[in-house]
């Protein structure tokens, strides 16, 4: 076995555990604990499909900045009303259930029986340049300039609107 | 490579660049002014800055050149028919603004008004963007902007239940569709190998590579289009949304960010399926994809569901909501011709569009200002107590079912000519069943306003400006239903 | 290629290392001598009333929102950083005016939350 190998066993394994974990916890804020875990597996297996960037951006943003949300929001809301929901609303559970089922058996059949149509090397070899952070931002800052102006604003309007919906009272 | 193509191609987007100042300098302003000078100040800004936007954009509006050269084309397309639809939305919002001043729900947020205006700009913006996207990354940012400040701006009455109600629910159905819309992109950016929405012809014109994956793609990519101009089956969120939103922010959505939606639309089906023009003016498509069927069926679900639904509406905004998907039906029908007479048809009825509803959503307005409800009942006797206001109404209701001698009719009529040009009879009878249907609601309204007495014997009366508006709208309602030429004449122009 | 990494993937073992050893060793090491007093939950010497998951302010919600829109924004300096040199010599001022404008166009948003009093705890 490679090291690749190694670490893709390690870090697929560390995602599937802390997922498994993140949907089986009763208590929410370990579940949304779990989730950050998940996260940091998945980043390493990013990092192992070369998107370096993308790995980092995982980290930083959806373990860091994402799961703070996650767990205030979680603080936000009380945990008995969802208890009492579920309690009445058992078919929930099921349908969710059959559609997870949906999802494994659809992805397993593209893993196991699928044939890509035509021959992913090429991509492949392209994939481990266009991951990096370098070429990232050469795309970013000369093709892609004027969408990257447009998300300050996208953020900007962000920032007031999560004021006006958050702030009881304006100064 | 330079960089220079940038700064030479970025005039171009004349409106964006002005509407993008004025969004900030609105933030500025708020937060330097003192309280009571923002307040007058912020709506006058937006006002301003708007109609500024809209003459500049005219000062080039039939500029195209230099754009096949390197640069904006990319990612960006500006040509008369954008241009057209970037006017239409400045002239929109110019009057979003001008009820916004005029609507007490607004006034009654007066706390929060440097926010409610810079959102509102900030939608403007947006949807500029939107028109002109040309690549799936700017479309996909700019409808997130605009759905982003959408959200808030449907829940800014915070003390209202249903306010905030509208809000979470556009929220949580805009989240999942443009997540579906932007899986859809992520696929076809993984099948084409860029994210231009001009390259995507290549590879959807490659018979080889048809496949089932096609269709998905293009029904993920659908789904986000669908929800922004709320056609069946995409239109669950339209009815609580407008019902809970203030009602300039129900107007807004269902004139303004509607047309945004119906040029990426367009844009999505000329750039990507269309093979060329015939000299009679038919599209001749992609044959695979069916575009015309789809767009059949979208339509008359759009029409039938909208229409049907409408006429057991009690609240007079949750009828018009209904009606717009109705509408909307009618614009896709035209769609569903594929040609250039389709297409001019509905600019046309856009135009159209843009009056009669913009008016009788600032009638809705004005009676929920004074009865302090949008129910059908407190219309009753309204045209005795208020007669401009009536009357108005009246013109434009009579305008939205599709009667002579309104404008509303001219809309519909083009439409018939282009349905009956392509022959699409069963289409065309759809379409004018459903006229039939619209009338019973939409006079229903009249018929509270007018036969129907009201149970107290209060005097309402509006003032000078807010019965100008009223005119400003009614007026050309009715002119445009008799001489329509130069109105025709300049969107022809648009589509050279 | 993911060679590059091991010095990376040496820290993070070390991390996590440091970590479960420094929560287990007092869980090892430690003398335990529990009594009921110990155990019962301490709430200011009064017996404790209710849930301990009370429901928290939403202005942690802000917080965390503001902090989500700051973090994006260092993530695209990042790329920017990384590539300056080389896109500066290329393209010269552009590449820093854009990432100013984008810059500036943020700040006031932090400038904003700053004036309306987003970071007052009231």
């Amino acid at each position: 076995m490679t090291l690749e190998t190694v670490l893709f066993w390690i870090f697929g394994g560390l995602a599937v555990v802390a997922a498994i974990a993140t949907i089986t916890r009763k208590n929410p804020v370990i579940s949304a604990l779990f989730l950050i875990l998940n996260f940091g597996g998945l980043a390493g297996l990013y990092l192992l499909l070369n998107a370096q960037f993308i790995a980092v951006v995982q980290i930083i943003v959806y373990a860091g900045a994402i799961m703070v949300l996650f767990l205030f929001v979680i603080m936000l809301l009380r945990p008995d009303d969802e208890k009492s929901f579920f309690a009445e609303n058992k078919q929930i559970k099921w349908t969710g259930i059959a559609i997870g089922t949906f999802l494994f058996a659809q992805l397993a059949y593209v893993i196991f029986v699928g044939v890509p149509k035509q021959s992913i090397v090429r991509d492949a070899q392209r994939s481990v340049e266009i991951g990096t952070i370098e070429s990232i931002g050469r795309a970013l800052f000369t093709q892609f300039l004027v969408p990257f102006e447009a998300i300050a604003f996208v953020l900007l309007a962000a920032t007031i609107g999560a004021l006006v919906l958050a702030k009881k009272k304006f100064d | 490579m330079s960089l220079q193509y940038f700064f030479d191609n970025i005039a171009m987007l004349r409106s964006e660049l002005v509407i993008a100042v004025v969004f900030t300098a609105v933030v500025f302003v708020d937060l330097l002014a003192s309280k009571k000078t923002a307040l007058k100040l912020v709506p006058v800004i937006s006002l301003v800055g708007i109609i500024a936007a809209a003459i500049y954009l005219l000062t080039g509006f039939y500029q195209t050149a230099g754009l096949d050269s390197v640069g904006l084309k990319d990612y960006l397309t500006v040509e008369p028919l954008t241009n057209y639809f970037k006017l239409l939305i400045l002239f929109g919002s110019t009057f979003i603004v001008v009820f916004s001043m005029y609507s007490d729900e607004i006034q009654a947020i007066s706390e929060r008004h440097g926010e409610y205006y810079s959102l509102l700009l900030a939608t403007l913006f947006g949807m500029l963007l939107m028109v002109s996207a040309n690549d799936y990354i700017v479309l996909y940012i700019s409808i997130e902007l605009v759905s982003l400040t959408s959200y808030v701006l449907a829940g800014s009455m915070k003390t209202d239940p249903k306010s905030s109600e509208a809000s979470l629910k556009y929220l949580l159905y805009g989240a999942s569709a443009s997540g579906i819309m932007l899986f859809g992109i992520s696929i076809l950016y993984g099948l084409v190998g860029s994210t231009s929405i001009s390259d995507s012809y290549t590879y959807f014109s490659d018979i080889t590579k048809f496949s089932i994956t096609n269709f998905v793609v293009m029904f993920f990519i659908l789904v986000g289009i669908g929800y922004k101009i709320s056609s069946v089956p995409f239109h669950f969120w339209t009815p609580d949304v407008y019902e809970g939103s203030p009602t300039v922010i129900t107007a807004m959505l269902s004139v303004t960010s509607k047309a945004a939606g119906f040029m990426v639309l367009i844009r999505f089906i000329v750039e990507v399926f269309r093979v060329d023009v015939t000299s009679n003016g038919f599209w001749t498509m992609l044959e695979q994809y069916r575009w015309e069927q789809i767009f059949t069926v979208l339509a008359i679900a759009s029409m039938s569901i909208g229409n049907f639904a409408a006429l057991r509406q009690k609240s007079v905004k949750r009828m018009l909501a209904y009606s717009s998907i109705a509408h909307i039906g009618y614009m896709l029908s035209a769609m569903a011709v594929l040609s250039d007479s389709g297409l001019l048809s509905i600019l046309y009825y856009f135009f159209f569009y843009y009056l009669m509803n913009l008016g009788a959503f600032v009638a809705v307005v004005y009676v929920v200002n004074k009865t302090g409800s949008d129910s059908i009942e407190s219309f009753n006797g309204i045209g005795y107590k208020m007669p401009l206001l009536g009357v108005a109404l009246t013109i434009f209701l009579v305008s939205l079912t599709g009667l002579p001698p309104t404008a509303g009719f001219i809309g519909k009529f083009y439409i018939v000519m282009a349905m009956l040009e392509a022959k699409m009879i069963p289409l065309t009878i759809v379409f004018l069943l459903n006229s039939v249907v619209a009338l019973y609601y939409y006079i229903r309204v009249v018929r509270h306003m007018f036969l129907m007495r009201s149970d107290d014997s209060k005097k309402y009366t509006l003032t000078v400006p807010e019965n100008g508006i009223l005119l400003l709208f009614s007026v050309p309602v009715v002119i445009f239903g008799i001489y329509f030429t130069p109105i025709v004449e300049f969107i022809k122009s648009t589509l050279k | 290629m993911i060679e590059n990494y091991i010095p990376v993937f040496v820290v993070l073992g070390f991390a996590i290392l440091f970590a479960l050893a420094t929560v287990f060793s007092s869980e090892i090491f430690g003398p335990k001598r529990p009594t009921k007093e110990k155990l019962s939950t301490y709430e200011s010497g009064v017996k404790p009333i209710g849930s301990a998951n009370e429901r928290v302010s939403i202005k942690y919600y802000l917080v965390a929102m503001l902090f989500i829109i700051f973090d994006l924004e260092v993530i695209f300096v990042y790329p920017w950083a990384v590539t300056f040199t080389k896109l500066f010599s290329e393209f010269g001022m552009v590449i820093f005016t854009s990432m100013m404008v984008f810059l500036v166009v943020f700040e006031i948003g932090y400038l904003y939350a700053y004036k309306k009093g987003a970071f007052k705890w009231d």
